[in-house]
């Protein structure tokens, strides 16, 4: 767990940042974990007041965000989170949450994890807290597409939810009973297919990632591409590890690739020069004069997410092992990129 | 259209004869000649297709050039008293500069700005000694009575000002995904493959299709192995803009990393500028009080 001079070193950090910086113009951090919410109420308090801290001094915009299970909610955690995730404009950011409806793939030390989960998403709707949903892919959802997206569909119309394909990474990487739920690139892509066309036809489209921002990409030019699919990776994120170890993004602490250094003897100046952000940084450039020379989808993909080549090829200098998959989707969706210069 | 078409389908052919003009799947060109009436004649047909001329040809005969379609053109004199002699001439054309005579001195560069003319220094600058080197770039970026640009710095700041990288391997036409090259007989990533007619494509001109030939691509081998040959280019800050050119059958960077580092710190520096400027702006309503 990280601890609070570890916290205060974080934002003493950012503080320097700012004042040197010439393009920062907002910040969003981020909470993951592990679980966050694991941390002390003084934990988090402690990160009010230093937020509160660069607002004053700097008149820049932070908004907070939160990846959860869920799991350790009551009133009391419920009413500091609203604090932590308004920003100054009374906005509340979003809590992003795992869910999955089958039994035994999420599992809690105590009780049952989903009776848990209804209840937190209850305390969250009671403060008027928005989430979104991340749904991890693997086999049994394929094998039951038309429960899954009725679900997600009905019960959490209004709700964002994002599809990701299951990593074999953290827990995932663990056992024979992850290896049973493990996709290939082509049952993917096939599931993405699918997903587009049933959720094409409903009345109001909602809000599921990857396909709206895709939609929202070709169509009209104006979207925003998620990190793995941006190709700007490693100028928009940084990962801080619970003991101030820096890496590129969550993905990269949770695969523990390549240090950027230790915000206790690093300011992050020193990262933005680091070899290490460097190469993660160049791989976009070296994908599109090798293995993604020509490729018409390139600027809707731009060689997908560094960490989908190390965990796939232990090499990130390969483009992601989803590509397939994903230039299946689009030549079936889309036939014919949009004009981008 | 066939994959093979498909493939075909670059942005650029840097051609040296004509036959290719035919083929529809050639998009834009750069044609490189020493002759003007053939370069009008082309001109005449496909001025549309042509979007950069390189005359090899005596620069006198480059007045004759009707660049009607405003083409960028390149002409390489082989001393700067040509260029003196014709220079309002050149000036008025807009023509590029790109001396195919020894660079010792600034004066060899600065003589031929100061009559307003751009200055291409992309074909020699290997060529020029490193710390003359930096004394152009100097000059470049810090002479306030220059009002023309020096290429290739002029271009590397832009592109890193508006943040869309222009890469060295584009600007000296050497990229198997842009550009091929041709002879009229096959097409080759370089110009260099015409002499072992090293080709990509051989030109079927009876049937007016590309023969693909048995070809492995020293550009392509020299990109894909640079992890593991070159690593420190892949944790190089100029990497999005070299991509290895500054070490492509060359022993040091040295002298690239050099400018490409002047000319970020340059782009900084205007740009912390600009958000100044921007920061405290007076605002028109406030200047009238």
């Amino acid at each position: 767990m990280m601890s609070i001079p570890t916290l205060e070193k974080m934002f003493l950090r950012l503080e320097e940042w700012i004042a040197t910086s010439t393009q920062l113009e907002d910040i969003k951090i981020i909470w993951h974990g592990g679980e966050p919410t694991l941390m002390s109420m003084d934990f988090f308090n402690r990160a009010i007041e230093l937020e509160e801290r660069i607002r004053a001094t700097f008149h820049l915009s932070i908004q907070n965000l939160i990846q959860s299970n869920l799991l350790n909610l009551n009133n009391d955690r419920v009413r500091m989170l609203k604090t932590l995730l308004t920003n100054e404009k009374g906005e509340i950011g979003r809590i992003g949450t795992s869910y999955d409806p089958f039994p035994d793939i999420r599992i809690a030390k105590k009780g049952d994890y989903n009776s848990i989960w209804d209840r937190s998403i209850q305390l969250l709707e009671n403060e008027n807290i928005p989430y979104g949903i991340l749904f991890v892919v693997h086999k049994l959802a394929l094998n039951n597409f038309d429960y899954i997206v009725d679900l997600f569909a009905n019960r959490f119309s209004e709700i964002g939810i994002r599809f990701n394909p299951l990593y074999r990474e953290g827990r995932a990487r663990l056992g024979d009973k992850c290896r049973d739920l493990y996709i290939t690139s082509k049952e993917w892509g096939d599931f993405l297919i699918r997903l587009y066309r049933y959720w094409e036809k409903l009345d109001k489209k909602p809000r599921w990632i990857p396909l709206k921002e895709f939609d929202d990409f070709h169509f009209s030019g104006s979207g925003h591409l998620s990190c793995d699919f941006s190709g700007k990776c490693a100028t928009t994120h940084l990962g801080i590890d619970t003991d101030g170890t820096l890496y590129s993004c969550g993905r990269g602490i949770d695969r523990k690739y390549e240090q950027y250094g230790n915000i206790h003897e690093n300011s992050f100046q020193d990262i933005v020069l680091n070899p290490a952000r460097q190469r993660i940084l160049n791989r976009t450039t070296y994908l599109l004069h090798t293995q993604c020379q020509g490729c018409k989808w390139w600027h809707y993909c731009h060689g997908g997410c560094s960490m989908d080549a190390a965990i796939h090829y232990d090499n990130i200098y390969n483009k992601t092992n989803f590509c397939m998959s994903r230039k299946k989707f689009f030549n079936t969706i889309y036939k014919v990129p949009r004009n981008v210069e | 259209m066939s994959n093979k078409q498909s493939e075909l389908q670059k942005k650029f052919f840097v051609l040296r004869e004509t036959s290719l003009f035919d083929f529809p799947m050639v998009k834009q060109i750069v044609f490189i000649n020493n002759d003007v009436r053939l370069i009008n004649e082309m001109n005449d047909k496909f001025g549309e297709k042509i979007v950069q001329i390189n005359f090899t040809g005596n620069i006198q005969e480059s007045l004759k050039i009707e660049n009607r379609n405003h083409q960028l053109v390149k002409i390489f004199p082989k001393n700067k008293k040509d260029i003196i002699q014709i220079s309002k001439a050149l000036k008025e054309k807009r023509f590029l500069i790109c001396p195919a005579y020894s660079i010792n001195k600034l004066e060899d560069i600065s003589i031929v700005s100061s009559m307003d003319l751009i200055i291409d220094l992309i074909p020699i600058i290997e060529n020029i000694d490193f710390d003359l080197s930096m004394e152009i770039l100097n000059y470049y970026l810090h002479n306030q009575n220059l009002n023309v640009s020096i290429e290739p710095f002029h271009s590397i700041l832009v592109s890193k000002l508006h943040q869309k990288p222009k890469t060295l391997w584009n600007m000296n036409l050497l990229n198997p995904d842009m550009f091929y090259f041709s002879d009229g007989q096959g097409l080759a990533e370089d110009s260099k493959n015409f002499q072992n007619q090293d080709y990509r494509y051989l030109i079927d001109h009876q049937s007016r299709t590309f023969q693909k030939q048995k070809y492995r691509s020293h550009l392509d081998s020299f990109f894909k192995s640079l992890p593991e040959t070159r690593p420190d280019c892949l944790a190089c800050p100029h990497f999005h803009i070299c991509i290895g050119w500054a070490l492509y059958q060359k022993d040091t960077c040295t002298k690239w990393k050099k400018i490409l580092s002047i000319l970020q710190d340059a782009s900084r520096e205007i740009q912390a500028l600009e958000k100044f400027e921007k920061e405290h702006a007076i605002i028109p309503s406030e200047k009238k009080k």
